[in-house]
């Protein structure tokens, strides 16, 4: 799919971003940065708890009891919601654009797609059945201009669990789409793209990996920018 | 069994068409059609593949809501069908061909053999020691294990073990040690074709595999059971002994979550319907653990993760927010991704959930219980494929169209969870139906199969010295886990008369009453007493058992030691095995002075009268008038047929009703034997069972046998969102109109928002009115269709789109209907702006937000009220209602369409809300019913009438005045009391100033006998005096109420001795003085509720008498306070065990009755 419209640069670029694949495709993706994130969204790294067996049962009973409390039950905006400033006809055109976003409005609002997201278990105001309320219900600008339509990992555990079938993936992947045609593509994903257009890769080549590929005599990687970039272009980026 | 190629019988002449009946299937639906259509004149043929009778039912361990063990209220069905002369039963049976036609098949079974010869097998058990195989029974769910030969559960019928072929090693050790010979490993496979007029599929469910839900880790995870698992274990007699314990470590929980829509309501897995029954049976599971834990005094957390609870039967709301409210189950609306098992050494169980105020919530449980959906039997399925039956998508059978229980063929029905999941009472129902039309279409050769029933002749003489027989029964752990069953086993022994005693794990198995027969004449017996559970569930069953060893029915009796002593008393085991055995000392007294009834013949009106013209009603009419059936006698209030039905223009699933409607019309006004009686309604009634009179309001008098009210409901009429403010704003009935009209106000319209549960599900009204979650689905739908554009918000609680419809809710959302879900505590707020447009404000439930819609339209879905004329008619026709004024039916579960009165039925809105295709089911269920006694060919007189000694009447005429059925009539000399009209209530044999009037079975002697068997002196118990009260209560209403508290596990004090009377009114001053000469502390009087006594006035009679024996009580010294009268009803379970702490309390102040001998 394509990911990106033509002039997708603009709005995105002055805002800060604090998603995780956003922090890997900076190359900054160390573990520090990781907790920092961890502890800012009061996150508990709940598997790491349960693996560690020096952990004896009391103490993680506390660690979930502490988790039983809603992590962060605050919605994002309490606003009213008025509905004739929505784009009521937001979810059918979302669900013709893709053949497989087409059974969108089937959500019960069950839940069982964000219980089961790892990204939402990191960053909360990641939630995949708030995504489809908002979508369902038409309200397209709050949507685009929000960071979070882009936090997807793409693990589709969501799509998995669904007992109506939605697929939340492709259905975030048609909005990412529209908000991207729209001008509202995060700077990091211009970036990345820039990246893939230079080199023909996603993630840069660190120094040290080149010196360490010489080390073992492996052959220099190839700079696949040029190619990359024919082929972007053949697809209208 | 015989063998099978006897079973083939004749024809029958009539048109080629066959009285008999085949039910592939038979559980509950099965059992029920079977009983129904042997008791109408119809030979049944009952196919069933397992080696048991009963299906699910025998595997829960109770029912919601009332929480009646299931088996208790099965097990008298199981034995009336396995003894039935008119039900043949084939087991280890398949249906594997169907030849002919309607009314004539020929259908060829396949026997598998049992190898096991059920007349010769004693259930000795030597085999199954002995059989070296052990694999997962499956009828406790594979948690334990059975040997190869086996007896699937202990109240099975056949009454036999049986082999599993599969698993058998053909080692022969059981061959070789049965004493009785009874087991032949040599059986064959039997192939047996009969005939039969028509065939019901009742072949119930399968539960979907709980391996396929691969995130719940069933299988994979020790510690999470399926939902009949946990009944298995809740069940006493289960393979933990009624604990509810962890697979794991067999340890009790603390903390327990319930998963629903385990498998249903998953289209995504080709699973779309709602299975119905979970959300019902997780809330009774929860509260059972909960109850079973607080025993134990521990804590309990029950936590429900749902979607919606669909809570929508008749008194089923109520339970759930008494779970909620009183219980503190927790009801957690969120779905469950995944289930992951902690390595922390207990194998708990990790719920991460999406917390419905926001954010993620995580919990360890100990537990979990997958609530696991129905899914059609597959081989069923291949079957009714091949036999042309319709099938759904799914695989269920699909009834045609409004039918309920018709196929596509002729004369193939079906029934039960087969058609469509649902509960036990609603599958009963069903069967019922199934029964009534099979034999409806057959009324042609009705009785032309049937075998009558012979006892073995009675002995007529009067005993000079009677010979006892007293059985106490355990109940499996019911009884004895309280009661120390072998103390009163020993003092029943040394009672007077009492020549034989022993006790039986299941009084009403059928190896238990082989026991009983056996020792009746081995040792003479001439009564017998059974000590057991109560007698208006199982007492027919016991006198059944006395008839056939021989004795008069009337002298067999039940000391009811379950409901009475071991449920109300489960903490005081010594207290309630002292009470039991004085129960036990009391009816022995009564009982040896007991003499045969011989009943008298009644004859029998061959005409129903049905109260109401709705769909309910037609359709019940035209049921029971049929080809060649019984006249009916049709009544309706207004000047059209139809009903409120007339107002609904499609059904659930785009059905014509208006089509229907005017076709029931049509052949009700065209049938030859149906007499309609228009803008008229019953004034009086008189009559019982076989032969009533009512009298209408222009004077007319109809004589009938059986009454069938389908009285119907009312819209109600809203007070709440501005309704009667706006035109706008309109009920779901106006919008189906204005729908039907396409009037311009729709077609003008860009939104339209529609409000559930307006006036149901509150404080004021809190059922549910059932209809209006799917009524709100299909306007969506009709509008949708008819205006694309137009904007749908429907504003809901739960979404109750039970069974199929959750196909239609589906299709609603998929159309773009916007649904959301609102709380009772944040309802939506309907507002008119100054511009005069309507605006509605409602939280948007997954974004916590208000959202602010200025529909153009409003609708709302207004309650479903019970018919104002109820109480007018349950006062005429003695009938009960409930608290929010439906009528009241016998039996929450198995007796859905039958009052507790004989002969008077209900059918339709009358009941509860239901939608028109239950309606037309209940309808026929009620016809079928009604059907069993108008084909009888006599009707017995009720055994218990009023009798007059001719030689002592003065004719003063104080009877005829005083009897409301006219049953005394002057004679050549003196009165004669007509057996026929007599309903035995004893209101005249109080009142008859020469005493010439007996009641037979509860006279004055018999009172005395039984007051006089109170333990003599005052007893302390800790320090404080403990008093004996004696409570009279009236069969009807106050004694049901006790059985009742009993189900319901209320604790009271056991001060309290119960004597069942057949009417308050029977009760005497010179009675309840006497008792007070034996020694009780305190008595009182429990009637029915004002205005619904079952003798009309026995009540108010019997609260004057106390009223006089109160004062003389205060001249003699004694105090008013010691005696009260209380009314009842069978429903006030609650109320009973209240009063039996109140007046236990208020006699304790008293002190001891002065007059209490050697006090």
């Amino acid at each position: 799919m394509a990911l990106l419209a033509k002039g997708a640069a603009g709005k995105g670029e002055s805002r800060s971003f604090p998603c995780l694949t956003a922090l890997l495709a900076k190359g900054a993706a160390d573990t520090q940065s990781i907790k920092n994130y961890s502890k800012r969204y009061n996150y508990i790294k709940l598997k790491d708890i349960i693996k560690d067996k020096k952990y004896n049962q009391r103490n993680i009973k506390e660690k979930i009891i502490m988790l039983s409390e809603p992590s962060s039950g605050e919605p994002l905006s309490d606003l009213p919601i008025k509905v004739s400033g929505l784009d009521r006809n937001f979810r059918f055109k979302v669900a013709a654009s893709y053949p497989l976003a087409q059974e969108l409005n089937a959500c019960l609002t069950c839940g069982t797609c964000s219980a089961g997201c790892p990204v939402h278990r990191v960053f909360p105001e990641y939630d995949p059945m708030k995504m489809l309320r908002m979508i369902h219900l038409g309200m397209q600008e709050e949507l685009f201009h929000s960071d979070y339509i882009w936090y997807c990992a793409t693990c589709r555990t969501c799509e998995q669990r669904c007992p109506q079938g939605v697929k939340f993936f492709d259905i975030l992947n048609v909005v990412k789409n529209l908000a991207a045609q729209a001008g509202y593509a995060p700077s990091a994903w211009i970036s990345q793209l820039e990246q893939l257009r230079q080199t023909g890769a996603v993630f840069p080549t660190e120094d040290t990996w080149v010196a360490r590929r010489r080390e073992l005599s492996l052959r220099p990687l190839k700079n696949n920018g040029e190619r990359m970039s024919r082929l972007l272009s053949e697809a209208g980026l | 069994m015989e063998p099978a190629a006897k079973l083939v019988r004749g024809k029958s002449q009539s048109e080629g068409k066959i009285g008999s009946v085949m039910v592939v299937g038979a559980g509950i639906a099965g059992i029920q059609a079977s009983l129904d259509l042997a008791d109408s004149g119809y030979f049944v043929y009952l196919v069933e593949k397992s080696s048991a009778l009963g299906g699910t039912m025998p595997m829960l361990d109770k029912t919601f809501p009332t929480h009646d063990c299931s088996l208790c209220i099965l097990s008298p069905k199981l034995v009336e069908c396995g003894r039935h002369p008119n039900i043949r039963i084939f087991t280890g049976a398949e249906l594997v061909d169907i030849q002919g036609e309607a009314g004539n098949f020929r259908l060829t079974l396949r026997c598998q053999p049992r190898f096991v010869d059920p007349t010769r097998c004693r259930n000795c058990g030597q085999c199954a020691a002995v059989c070296p195989v052990r694999v997962p029974d499956e009828f406790n769910q594979g948690l334990d294990f059975r040997p190869a030969i086996y007896k699937p559960y202990p109240q099975a019928f056949p009454d036999s073990y049986t082999i599993d072929p599969k698993r058998c090693k053909r080692c022969r050790a059981c061959e070789r040690i049965c004493p009785s010979e009874a087991i032949d490993l040599d059986q064959k496979v039997k192939v047996a074709t009969l005939c039969a007029g028509a065939v019901i599929f009742a072949c119930g469910f399968e539960q979907i595999d709980p391996r396929e839900l691969i995130s719940y880790g069933y299988g994979r995870f020790a510690n999470v059971l399926t939902s009949l698992e946990v009944e298995r274990l809740l069940s006493a007699g289960g393979p933990s002994g009624g604990n509810l314990l962890r697979p794991s470590d067999k340890r009790k929980p603390a903390k327990i979550a319930w998963i629903q829509c385990a498998g249903s309501r998953t289209p995504a897995a080709g699973r779309g319907w709602c299975s119905s029954v979970c959300c019902r049976s997780a809330i009774k599971q929860a509260i059972l653990a909960k109850e079973q834990a607080a025993a134990k005094l521990a804590e309990l957390d029950a936590a429900i993760f749902y979607l919606d609870i669909r809570a929508y039967s008749k008194g089923l709301e109520q339970y759930y927010t008494k779970a909620r409210d009183l219980y503190g189950v927790r009801f957690i609306r969120s779905r469950i991704s995944e289930l992951i098992e902690l390595q922390d050494g207990r194998k708990n169980l990790l719920i991460r959930y999406l917390c419905p105020g926001g954010g993620l919530g995580a919990e360890v449980f100990d537990l979990v219980v997958l609530s696991l959906g129905f899914r059609p039997p597959a081989k069923a399925v291949e079957l009714a494929q091949r036999l042309g039956i319709k099938i759904n998508p799914y695989g269920f059978a699909e009834p045609t169209p409004l039918s309920g229980v018709e196929t596509l063929q002729p004369q193939i029905f079906v029934a039960g969870s087969f058609a469509w999941p649902q509960c036990i009472s609603e599958t009963v129902t069903q069967a019922m139906a199934a029964a009534a039309v099979a034999g409806s279409c057959l009324d042609k050769v009705r009785g032309s199969m049937v075998r009558e029933k012979r006892y073995p002749e009675q002995k007529r003489k009067t005993y000079q010295e009677p010979r006892l027989g007293v059985f106490v029964c355990h109940c499996g752990t019911n009884i004895s886990q309280v009661v120390r069953v072998a103390e009163v086993v020993e003092a029943a022994r040394h009672m007077p008369q009492v020549v034989y005693a022993a006790d039986c794990l299941h009084a009403c198995s059928q190896d238990s009453q082989i026991a009983i027969r056996e020792a009746v004449r081995e040792h003479n017996l001439s009564h017998l007493l059974i000590a057991a559970c109560s007698p208006a569930t199982h007492g027919p069953l016991f006198q059944e058992t006395a008839q056939e060893a021989g004795l008069n029915k009337y002298l067999c009796d039940v000391a009811n030691i379950r409901n009475q002593c071991a449920w109300v008393h489960k903490d005081l085991p010594e207290e309630a095995t002292d009470k039991a055995k004085e129960l036990v000392r009391m009816k022995v007294a009564k009982l040896a002075l007991q003499e045969p009834i011989w009943p008298t013949a009644v004859s029998l009106t061959r005409a129903a009268l049905v109260i109401g013209g709705g769909i309910a009603g037609m359709s019940c009419a035209l049921t029971l008038a049929a080809e060649s059936g019984f006249e009916v006698h049709l009544v309706e209030k207004s000047n059209t047929l139809g009903g409120m039905a007339s107002k609904i223009h499609q059904g659930f699933r785009g059905e014509n009703i208006p089509g229907l409607i005017d076709e029931l019309v049509d052949k009700v006004l065209a049938h030859p034997r149906i007499k309609t009686y228009l803008s008229v309604e019953p004034i009086e009634s008189c009559g019982g069972m076989g032969n009533c009179i009512t009298t209408l309001s222009d004077g007319q008098k109809i004589r009938h046998g059986v009454i069938i009210l389908a009285t119907g409901g009312q819209e109600y009429q809203p007070s709440e969102y501005l309704y009667d403010q706006s035109e706008r704003i309109m009920t779901y009935l106006e919008l189906d109109q204005t729908l039907a009209e396409d009037a311009q106000l729709l077609r003008n319209s860009r939104s339209i928002v529609l409000i559930n549960c307006v006036g149901s599900r509150q404080p004021d009204r809190p059922y549910c009115s059932r209809v209006c979650c799917h009524t709100s689905i299909r306007l969506a739908l009709a509008l949708k269709s008819k205006y694309p554009d137009l904007d749908i918000f429907i504003l809901y609680r739960h979404m109750r789109t039970y069974g199929f419809m959750e196909d239609q809710y589906r299709k609603a959302r998929l159309a773009g209907a916007t649904f959301i879900r609102y709380q009772p505590e944040q309802k939506p707020v309907v507002e008119k702006t100054k511009q005069g447009t309507l605006r509605v404000t409602v939280i948007d439930h997954v974004l916590r937000r208000p959202l602010v819609i200025e529909p153009d339209l409003v609708a709302l879905a207004a309650a479903i009220l019970p018919a104002e004329d109820n109480p007018k008619l349950s006062r005429i026709f003695k009938v009960p209602l409930d608290e929010h004024g439906f009528f009241l039916e016998a039996h929450l579960k198995l007796r859905p369409v039958d009052f507790a009165a004989k002969g008077v039925f209900l059918a339709g809105v009358a009941h509860g809300p239901k939608n028109v295709e239950e309606n037309l089911i209940q309808a026929k269920a009620a016809a079928g019913r009604a059907a069993c006694i108008l084909s009888k060919k006599t009707l017995e007189s009720q055994g218990i009438v009023a009798r007059i000694d001719q030689d002592k009447c003065v004719a003063c005429l104080t009877c005829t005045r005083l009897c409301l059925f006219n049953a005394p009539r002057v004679g050549d000399r003196a009165i004669e009391i007509d057996p026929s009209l007599c309903q035995g209530c004893g209101t005249c044999v109080y009142e008859c100033p020469t005493q010439a009037i007996t009641l037979q079975g509860c006279d004055d002697r018999m009172y005395s006998a039984m007051t006089e068997c109170l333990s003599a002196g005052v007893q302390v118990r800790q320090g404080e005096f403990e008093p004996k009260i004696v409570a009279f209560c009236c069969t009807y209403c106050a004694y049901a109420a006790a059985d009742l508290a009993g189900t319901m596990r209320l604790q009271y004090p056991p001060n309290v001795r119960i004597i069942e009377v057949p009417c308050s009114g029977d009760v005497g001053e010179q009675v309840l003085i006497r008792t007070f000469e034996h020694g009780a502390d305190g008595v009182f009087v429990a009637g029915c509720l004002e205005g619904s006594c079952h003798f009309l006035q026995g009540n108010c009679r019997a609260r004057k008498r106390v009223e006089a024996v109160k004062k003389i009580l205060d001249e003699i010294g004694l105090g008013r306070e010691r005696v009260e009268m209380y009314n009842l009803s069978s429903a006030m379970g609650q109320q009973f065990a209240q009063i039996a702490q109140q007046i236990t309390e208020r006699i304790r102040r008293l002190g001891p009755n002065p007059f209490s001998r050697a006090g």
